[in-house]
């Protein structure tokens, strides 16, 4: 078969290495270009599956085998029940456990408390547990067990006393002892401990945070559910885990579409250095051509070099995706951790299906990009019949039909968002559509600008300009697809810049609005029972004495079931009537005064948007009185939790719940009154008083919450680096591969008299008009992508709204960035071109 | 009933933690024996001993002696189905105190005390100073199978204890229940529940003789060190009836049950020496209506301890003492466990003092518990040693620590 | 006495590609009067094209001098090359090397930018000029909108739109049919002429040879004379 065998000729193929081996350069960085790419999407994909493994193992490691939990109230559930389970039903595949988030040298950790004679019919990971010392959790008050693994990167050894900080308070306890597991990376961020222990380091005597079951089959689960006092349910902890883990998968989508919009940048660059390469050969082309090879033949070629390149880049981009993907999943679990849920494990998990992805995604965008100039190649004409500039011309005859498509794309894009209650993907494939599209319009957009360029210069009449604009136009095949892969990667800093900065300033005015009260005083526990309350309400009384404070109203946060499964809840109590308490979005006139008389609840923005809910509807809660409806009478902002909240008055809430627990006060001072002075009065009134507290101005929770907003983002930064960087890379290896073409050019300008230096100037010149006009094309589409950000991909999301804001200094950062990379790109080729030797580029051809 | 020794009623402790973690292996290791030092160890500081006579008091005897370190709650008995089918029963619950009484969170490091607070003077009902142990078995003579169970709980919030008026001891869901809560009556009949994955029991005992306040008037020396010795009493004989259940869910089979049970109350410090090496222990009740009980301690070479007791209970409840000079015991048949010991499962007694022999045959051969603790405990069967007639049922525990085991 | 417009001593230029050498010139002398017209000719590689960037500054020689109307240029620095070159040579290549993203008006004009004359003479000039190559109509025409002969004459335009006193052809009618070259070759000599240009053209075409004052042929590294017929 004469046919398929030619397909892989060995001296086209030498030919082609050669050609490569000359162009090293060039090939280098569209090398690394790709790497960059593939090396994005393998980091963020790893780091999403290492967050979301973990976040899996974290609920994974506390349940374990566990099928069933039981859940109480916001009190916790009473122990003996967990006693009368065992006694009453025999119940024993069961376990009473209570929970905390504690910190051990900085680290977040879970601390479980659990009876180990209960443990003993649920096979948790704690394979290996070394029982020489494990009397002492028996025994000693306050003894601790951890894996092997973490206690060795804690540095800990067996008996060795140490502080464990439960909600900033500071305990002794010592490590009893340790084990390995079948599942190091579940168990690493756990402390074990006996229950009894747990109480004692918790201050929660009596209650349980949860029962952990083994229901094996459906009548014990039925029993145990006939069975049930009041204000407790029974929960599949499947279920559970599941829709906490859904939590964060819009985070990590987000994430994931950063990561291709990067591997788009580097598709362009394969793209662009596939042209290149088609271009820089159409002699050599010409002579295949007229040699007798067929167009089949040069297409494999080309698609060949372009694979080869692809696969080791790709390949290469795993291997650095490793490496990036280790520090990029702590930003992602510390993101996690701060706006989720506690992950205690952190370990990073290779994930070959995650390796697989990158390198397929890779090859296959290279070859896809490659495809079109490996086309191009095939239509090379024979030696001797070519056109110089017949590809040149034939992409200028493309790029009104480039203009158009491309108009097309973005438009349906727009259209795809404009629909209501899209999925989010559905977001991100539109702006993709959009991106793309607007890449495809870079090339004629660019000549409109040259245009505009040089009727501005014209009055000059400086031909040396005139060779750098007309430079870009000429050669816009090559320029074109540069200045578009800059353009995307400086518009994905302006809209995320956009959206990041609108998104802060809508925080900082919402945490104004919420933030009425001066001072918030909440308990240094989470205890939540009953014990604990009569300290603060001794405190509420005694805060009221203070001079200069004006009201103290209480509050309480506790987690609830409802009908969409448990909610955060936050009784509060208006510091009056009228005042709007909470930034209210879409409530009637009469909102706060129904919510005041305690008429209904408020929900807060992503609630409502997610399980598409409004004012008017009703909201079914699981109360310690029954399950009942809750009238909703009005939506209010909120960004501190995605999932979503409900407010309700302290007093309705006191009345279905029966818990007369507080959980924080609020403190509103006298305006009269300096808040630095009334701070420090209740700082001692608090020290003094029975009990532990946290006193905070409103101040400090502002400063606490932008902390943990900008930590949010950091990860986005580094993203948005990336891309650029990968854009950069681009726009090298554009202009690299067109001044060498231009060689002879430059040999004869130094021939006929241009210094070295007059070379230089021009092809910074023009370098510098590629990053202008990728900065000024990045403005709009940086925009549009803020726009779909703000207003579908995060809507969607996370179901939160924010005012659009322009910092300018996001449009100057753009501009200035593209004007930087392409300067960057372009000292290289104009330090080459510069130093030509005139005589060997002439000689040359 | 025998004396569960100290050291291995600590065992069981360990094991629940080795189970914890996932680790089944037998829990024989000196390494994990050393443990039970460290748990409750030879420590006898802080506990009262068995060391004089005393009064005994019903039902408050019957409830918890928290002094001690050891207490346990035996019933065993031989019951009948109307058809004849006969099977064995055991239901045992144990405590031992891991800390005396007077130092509740037990600690001997002060400084890693809970922080002081307005909540320190608070205790968690889950501090352990106790660990209840339950072991319950059954006996399918017919079918020649054994089927033994254990549980493992501290007190907690009401998971394991005892009320002795009106008598509550309970393990989870095994539970003894005092039905009548009249005075004077020591709330019997007990019922005893239990429920495994293999049987169900549902049992209703009534004493038809007075309780037996075993060796010295209650004080049971075990050895010749003073204060090696436990509080034991029994009621030899309680008429039985309940029903049975045999299987699980979709396969079981309940029978009606009628028969004797023997309940033994024990409760010590530390019993045994250093060098005894195990016991034989028979409990026995004769269709005469009398009843036997008899123990001999291993000295470490094998051979009866001068300490071997027993007593002979009249058809009334009169005890007749039997000193190890009164009891002559041939092993004639023994059967290898999976531990690897021997135990006897083919006995002649002979009675010197009452002037009678028997054959004590096991009714199963493997009647071994093959627990956290090991041991062999099973129903018997008397026979005449001429006539080979049946002559009575019983109970017999064999225990044996530290010896060779040779193969 | 004629006016010694050239004069080369005993150059040297030996190229080196790795361990390979190649000597081109080995020991050139050569001597050219103002206004003269010298042919050389040689086979491929022979070195003529060596010699031209010799004599322009384009290349540096290994040994000798050359000397272009009284300036040493194997003295001068790159920089000073560069602006002699800007002031006194006109170039025309075999491959025309006009700047594509320039107009036939604007590759004129660009020489004369780059010795910064006045706006307003640049663009006289260079009318004049593509006038004088009969182009006129061709002024905003980029050269691939051009075929090759106009291509040339735009060239011949830009190398001689500031008149430099010596003109370097290397093989300019080289791709032209032998009409259009024999007219583009006309085209110079005639210009060159009328302002008494001292040109040298390479060539190995013996008729575009003939129409020159001399002919030098280069052979083996060395410059010789020519008088009588070719061997070829």
């Amino acid at each position: 078969m004469p046919g398929r065998t030619s397909l892989f000729t060995p001296l086209l193929n030498r030919s082609s290495g050669r050609f490569i081996a000359r162009h090293r350069l060039q090939t280098l960085l569209t090398f690394v270009g790709v790497v960059l790419g593939v090396s994005m999407v393998v980091a963020v994909d790893l780091a999403n599956s290492s967050a979301r493994r973990a976040f899996a193992l974290s609920l994974e490691s506390m349940t374990g085998p566990v099928t069933h939990q039981i859940i109480g109230g916001p009190n916790g559930i009473d122990e003996i029940v967990y006693s009368r389970l065992r006694r009453e039903l025999g119940i024993r595949t069961s376990a009473p456990i209570v929970t905390a988030r504690v910190r051990i040298k900085a680290r977040a950790f879970t601390l479980i408390g659990s009876d180990p004679f209960s443990e003993a019919f649920i096979n948790r990971h704690t394979q290996g547990l070394d029982t020489r010392e494990i009397s002492k959790v028996l025994l000693g008050p306050a003894g601790i067990i951890l894996s092997e693994r973490t206690a060795k990167i804690l540095n800990l050894t067996v008996k060795q006393r140490f502080r464990i900080d439960i909600s900033g308070k500071t305990s002794e306890v010592t490590l009893a002892s340790t084990f390995t597991s079948d599942n190091p990376a579940a168990v690493e961020g756990l402390i074990f401990t006996d229950i009894a222990v747990g109480q004692r380091l918790l201050h929660r005597f009596g209650r349980l945070d949860r029962i952990d079951l083994v229901l094996e089959d459906n009548a014990d689960r039925e029993r145990v559910e006939s069975w049930l006092p009041d204000g407790l349910i029974l929960v599949e902890s499947e279920t559970r885990n599941q829709s906490l883990q859904q939590m964060s998968e819009a985070f990590h989508i987000n994430l994931t579409a950063m990561s291709l919009l990067a591997l788009l940048v580097a598709t362009l660059l394969i793209y662009n250095t596939m042209t290149l390469s088609v271009l820089q050969r159409r002699n050599t082309l010409g002579i295949y051509r007229s040699l007798g090879v067929s167009r089949r033949e040069i297409f494999a070629l080309v698609l060949g070099e372009a694979l080869v390149l692809a696969v080791t880049a790709s390949a290469v981009g795993l291997l650095l995706g490793l490496l990036l993907g280790q520090s990029l999943v702590q930003l992602v679990t510390r993101t996690i951790n701060d706006l989720y849920f506690n992950l205690h494990v952190t370990s990073f998990l290779i994930n070959p299906g995650s390796l697989l992805k990158g390198f397929l995604l890779g090859v296959g965008m290279a070859l896809v990009s490659a495809s079109l100039p490996a086309w191009e190649a095939t239509h090379t004409e024979p030696a001797g019949v070519q056109q110089r500039s017949s590809l040149e011309q034939r992409w200028r005859l493309r790029l009104p039909i480039f203009l158009i498509v491309g108009l097309v794309l973005i438009l349906l894009g727009f259209w795809l968002v404009g629909r209501e209650q899209g999925s989010l993907v559905e977001g991100f494939f539109a702006l993709t559509m959009m991106v793309l599209g607007f890449c495809l319009m870079v090339p004629g957009l660019v000549m409109g600008l040259t245009q505009v360029v040089v009727v501005a210069l014209s009055p000059l009449h400086v031909n040396v300009t005139r060779m750098a604009v007309r430079g870009i136009s000429a050669g816009i095949s090559r320029t074109g697809l540069a200045i578009a892969a800059l353009t995307v990667a400086v518009s994905v800093t302006v809209g995320v810049g956009v959206m990041v900065g609108s998104f802060r300033h809508t925080v900082v005015v919402w945490l104004e609005q919420s933030l009425r009260g001066d001072i918030y005083i909440s308990l240094a526990e989470r205890t939540t029972y009953n014990r604990q309350s009569a300290p603060i309400s001794v405190l509420k009384d005694s805060l009221e004495q203070i001079k200069g404070v004006d009201l103290v109203t209480t509050s309480r946060l506790v987690n609830v079931e409802t009908e969409f499964g448990q909610i955060r809840l936050m009784a509060m109590t208006p510091s009056s009537r009228n005042d709007s308490f909470l930034p209210l979005k879409d409530a009637p006139p009469g909102a706060s005064q129904l919510f005041y008389d305690g008429k209904g609840v408020l929900i807060s923005e992503p609630l409502a948007y997610h399980e598409q809910l409004n004012e008017g509807d009703s909201i079914l809660l699981h109360t310690q009185r029954g399950d009942r409806q809750f009238p909703i009478v009005g939506v209010y902002y909120d960004y501190t939790s995605s999932r979503g909240l409900i407010a309700m008055h302290h007093d309705l809430y006191r009345h279905w719940w029966n818990d007369e627990n507080i959980s924080g006060l609020t403190l509103y001072r006298n305006p009269q009154t300096p808040q630095r002075a009334l701070l420090s009065t209740v700082r001692e009134a608090v020290a003094s008083a029975e009990g532990r507290f946290v006193v905070t101005s409103n101040e400090e929770i502002r400063r606490i919450a932008m902390n943990v907003f900008d930590r949010t983002f950091v990860i986005t930064d580094v993203l948005r680096f990336l891309a650029v960087l990968v854009a950069f890379a681009g726009v090298l290896s554009a202009l690299i591969a067109l001044q060498l073409e231009r060689g002879r050019e430059f040999g004869v300008l130094r021939a006929i008299g241009m210094t070295p230096g007059q070379i230089r100037a021009m092809i910074i010149g023009q370098t510098v008009l590629m990053g202008l006009f990728a900065g000024i094309l990045a403005i709009p589409l940086g925009l549009i992508m803020a726009d779909v950000l703000i207003e579908v991909i995060n809507r969607r999301a996370f179901g939160w709204s924010m005012q659009q804001l322009l910092p300018p200094n996001v449009l100057l950062q753009a501009l200035l960035l593209a004007l930087a990379s392409a300067l960057l790109a372009g000292a290289y080729p104009a330090y080459r071109a510069a130093s030509i030797l005139p005589a060997e580029a002439l000689r040359e051809e | 009933m025998a004396p569960v020794p100290v050291r291995w009623l600590s065992v069981p402790i360990i094991l629940v933690l080795t189970t914890l973690s996932g680790c089944d292996k037998p829990v024989t290791s000196p390494g994990v024996l050393n443990l039970t030092d460290i748990l409750a160890g030879e420590e006898t500081t802080g506990f009262k001993r068995a060391d004089s006579i005393r009064q005994f008091r019903f039902p408050a005897d019957h409830g918890i002696h928290a002094e001690y370190r050891n207490e346990w709650w035996y019933f065993t008995g031989n019951l009948m189905t109307s058809d004849n089918r006969h099977f064995g029963y055991q239901v045992t619950f144990f405590r031992t105190a891991l800390t005396p009484m007077s130092s509740s969170a037990g600690s001997s490091e002060p400084t890693s005390q809970p922080a002081p607070g307005p909540a320190s003077e608070m205790e968690s009902t889950w501090a352990v100073r106790d660990i209840w142990m339950a072991h319950v078995a059954l006996t399918d003579i017919e079918a020649q199978q054994h089927h033994a169970e254990q549980r493992f709980s501290r007190r907690g919030p009401g998971l394991a204890g005892v009320t002795a008026d009106p008598i509550h001891i309970w393990l989870d869901d095994w539970q003894v229940v005092g039905l009548n809560e009249a005075a004077g009556h020591e709330s019997f009949p007990w019922q005893l529940n239990i429920n495994t994955d293999q049987f169900n029991l549902e049992l209703r005992l009534t004493p038809t003789k007075k309780p037996v306040l075993q060796g010295n008037q209650g004080l049971s020396e075990k050895s010749a060190v003073a204060g090696n010795a436990s509080y034991y009493y029994s009621y030899s004989r309680l008429a039985t009836q309940g029903q049975l259940t045999l299987g699980h869910s979709t396969e079981k089979n309940t029978y009606q049950v009628t028969g004797n049970s023997w309940f033994d109350r024990e409760w010590s410090t530390s019993s045994l020496d250093a060098g005894q090496s195990g016991w034989d222990w028979f409990s026995l009740q004769f269709d005469t209506g009398e009843d036997l009980m008899y123990y001999q301690l291993l000295d470490s070479t094998g051979k009866a301890d001068e300490n071997s007791q027993g007593s002979w209970i009249s058809l009334s409840g009169e005890k007749t003492a039997i000193d190890e000079q009164e009891m002559r015991l041939t092993v004639l048949k023994t059967w290898r466990a999976s531990d690897g010991q021997s135990y006897p499962v083919s006995w002649r007694m002979d009675y010197l003092g009452g002037d009678q022999s028997w054959i004590i045959e096991a009714a199963v051969a493997d009647q071994f518990m093959d627990l956290a603790v090991r041991y062999w405990e099973g129903a018997v069967e008397i026979y005449d040693p001429r006539s080979m007639k049946l002559q009575g049922r019983g109970y017999l525990e064999m225990t044996r620590i530290n010896v060779p085991i040779d193969r | 006495m004629p006016d010694q417009f050239i004069r080369i001593d005993n150059v040297h230029r030996v190229y080196q590609e790795g361990d390979d050498v190649h000597p081109v010139l080995l020991g050139v002398s050569l001597t050219v009067n103002r206004g003269e017209t010298i042919a050389l000719l040689g086979r491929s590689g022979s070195g003529k094209s060596t010699l031209l960037n010799v004599i322009s500054g384009i290349d540096r020689v290994d040994k000798g001098r050359v000397i272009v109307d009284g300036v040493e240029l194997t003295a001068l620095s790159e920089y000073e090359l560069t602006m002699f070159r800007r002031r006194n040579i006109g170039f025309v290549y075999q491959f025309f090397n006009l700047v594509p993203t320039l107009t036939a008006l604007e590759n004129i004009s660009l020489v004369l930018e780059l010795n910064k004359l006045p706006r307003r003479v640049i663009r006289e000039k260079s009318r004049a000029m593509l006038q004088a190559v009969d182009l006129g109509w061709a002024a905003d025409r980029f050269p691939d909108q051009m075929s090759g002969g106009e291509q040339q004459r735009v060239a011949i335009a830009r190398a001689l739109v500031h008149s430099p006193q010596l003109i370097l052809a290397d093989e300019l009618t080289g791709t032209l049919d032998a009409q259009t070259g024999h007219h583009v070759l006309t085209l110079l000599q005639q210009l060159v002429t009328a302002y008494e240009g001292t040109m040298l053209l390479v060539t190995h075409s013996l008729a575009v040879a003939k129409t020159a004052d001399r002919i030098l042929t280069i052979e083996n590294g060395l410059l010789a004379e020519q008088a009588g017929s070719f061997a070829w």
